[in-house]
């Protein structure tokens, strides 16, 4: 009854702050912003705890808007996970021409006085089994590059979306007690992370508990921060990143951003550049 | 500066001298890849010394090329005619933010061979439809007898307007400071 007419507000007393779980700032260094943003207001994200099943919000840290409040291009999303998808593709199809399928040298029966229709060959496309017109040739890569730039903004499109979806969280680093799959298991069930997590870690040689633990699960990957891909952030329901990996992406991206010599990126993709 | 310079200098005639065929050799075309020999390292004889002195680094450091246009020094008026941006520009209800280069994102696209112009604007965060409401009333004061044609790509935070108004619209935007 009276639930519905008092709102639900929390208010905390300055006890009440000493009393929680709440690391006091001193200990956690606060993110300062490369680039200051001049316009949009930061975005905050709780820094988290990874070693206990239970969440321990340790503090606030800023993100810069440019990278994790972009808007959110569906189409420059869109156009990346189709370059991920056929850069890599090679359709194996194959069909064989009038020339290549076997026989059909010998005009079938001669040209007149038979009254049937003229053909010089049993392998013509009007005939069955004969060749194939225009038809599919093996080996056809699907390989294209994709603009530098489109993805650059596919990551921060991304990244801005699972952040206000609220499928983004940051963790201290993936340092975890035991090398059991059921803790990151209750761990991501407790903390409502959805069934698949992708957490993403500074660099590729990761805390030997981890990974062990991760092994045995199908919907629990780790990558390292170069690996980062929109396709793979989409894939999974949540995106957990370490701190590390945070900052170590957000300059990242922020220096792509800013740079003021950007040909080197922007110019043609040669398959044969080292 | 220029004791790194003639440093330098020596460095590259004295390589030159001690290995003749750096400096003029016939070129060797082997008959294909899988035929030619592997790269070996090449025996530097030039003698040379490392340091670390931040001293002397700081004058390597002024050569490195800078990796982003740095913020402008604050004057009154600069001789190119160029603004820089306002300060404070929190509280307005949107904004345009400058590129890397310190420009307004406003642009010229011509198309169809020269016959289609059109002016686009970039960049623009907050709320796009109240600067059209503002734009419109100053573009259409300029077309006077013709209809004004703009479109707004509030999902990019894109303006178009039909036809060259670039240097307007810079200066409709530089009277506000963006």
């Amino acid at each position: 009854m009276f639930s519905c007419t008092i709102p639900k507000l929390r208010i905390i007393f300055p006890t009440a702050r000493s009393l929680s779980s709440l690391a006091s700032p001193s200990q956690i260094e606060p993110r300062q912003l490369a680039f200051p943003p001049k316009y949009q207001q930061p975005r905050q994200v709780w820094l988290e705890n990874f070693d206990t099943i239970e969440e321990k919000k340790l503090a606030i840290l800023e993100l810069h808007p440019e990278v994790f409040a972009a808007n959110p291009r569906v189409d420059i999303i869109h156009d990346n996970v189709r370059w991920q998808s056929l850069y890599r593709y090679v359709s194996y199809a194959h069909t064989k021409s009038r020339f290549e399928v076997r026989g059909g040298g010998r005009k079938p029966w001669p040209q007149k006085g038979l009254g049937r229709a003229r053909h010089g060959s049993i392998r013509s496309p009007l005939f069955r089994g004969g060749g194939v017109i225009h038809g599919p040739k093996s080996p056809n890569p699907h390989f294209y590059m994709l603009p530098f730039y489109t993805r650059i903004h596919g990551l921060t499109a991304t990244l801005s979306i699972k952040l206000a979806q609220d499928d983004l969280h940051v963790i201290t680093d993936l340092e975890i007690p035991t090398d059991d799959p059921n803790f990151v298991e209750e761990l991501v069930k407790s903390r409502k992370w959805g069934p698949s997590v992708l957490f993403v870690d500074e660099s590729d040689i990761m805390p030997r508990n981890i990974t062990a633990a991760t092994d045995s699960v199908k919907h629990f990957n780790l990558m390292p921060a170069y690996g980062l891909n929109v396709y793979s952030m989409l894939k999974h329901d949540t995106l957990v990143l370490t701190r590390a990996a945070l900052d170590l992406i957000e300059s990242k991206l922020l220096t792509h951003l800013h740079k003021n010599n950007s040909v080197p990126n922007t110019q043609k993709y040669k398959l044969n550049q080292v | 500066m220029a004791s790194i310079r003639t440093y330098l200098q020596r460095i590259i005639t004295k390589t030159c001298f001690m290995h003749p065929r750096v400096y003029n050799s016939p070129q060797i075309r082997n008959s294909s890849f899988h035929s030619s020999k592997f790269l070996v390292d090449v025996e530097v004889n030039t003698k040379y010394e490392t340091t670390k002195n931040p001293e002397e680094w700081k004058y390597v450091e002024r050569l490195l090329p800078v990796t982003t246009v740095p913020e402008p020094k604050k004057l009154p008026v600069y001789a190119s005619g160029w603004k820089p941006q306002g300060d404070d520009l929190k509280d307005r209800p949107y904004f345009i933010a400058r590129t890397r280069n310190h420009m307004m994102p406003v642009y010229l696209e011509i198309r169809q061979r020269g016959t289609a112009r059109h002016t686009i604007i970039k960049k623009i965060q907050g709320d796009i439809w109240q600067l059209e409401k503002d734009l419109r009333p100053f573009l259409e004061d300029l077309l006077k007898p013709k209809n004004l044609r703009l479109q707004v790509n509030e999902f990019a935070g894109k303006i178009c307007i039909n036809g060259d108004h670039v240097n307007a619209i810079k200066y409709w935007l530089g009277e506000r400071n963006f």
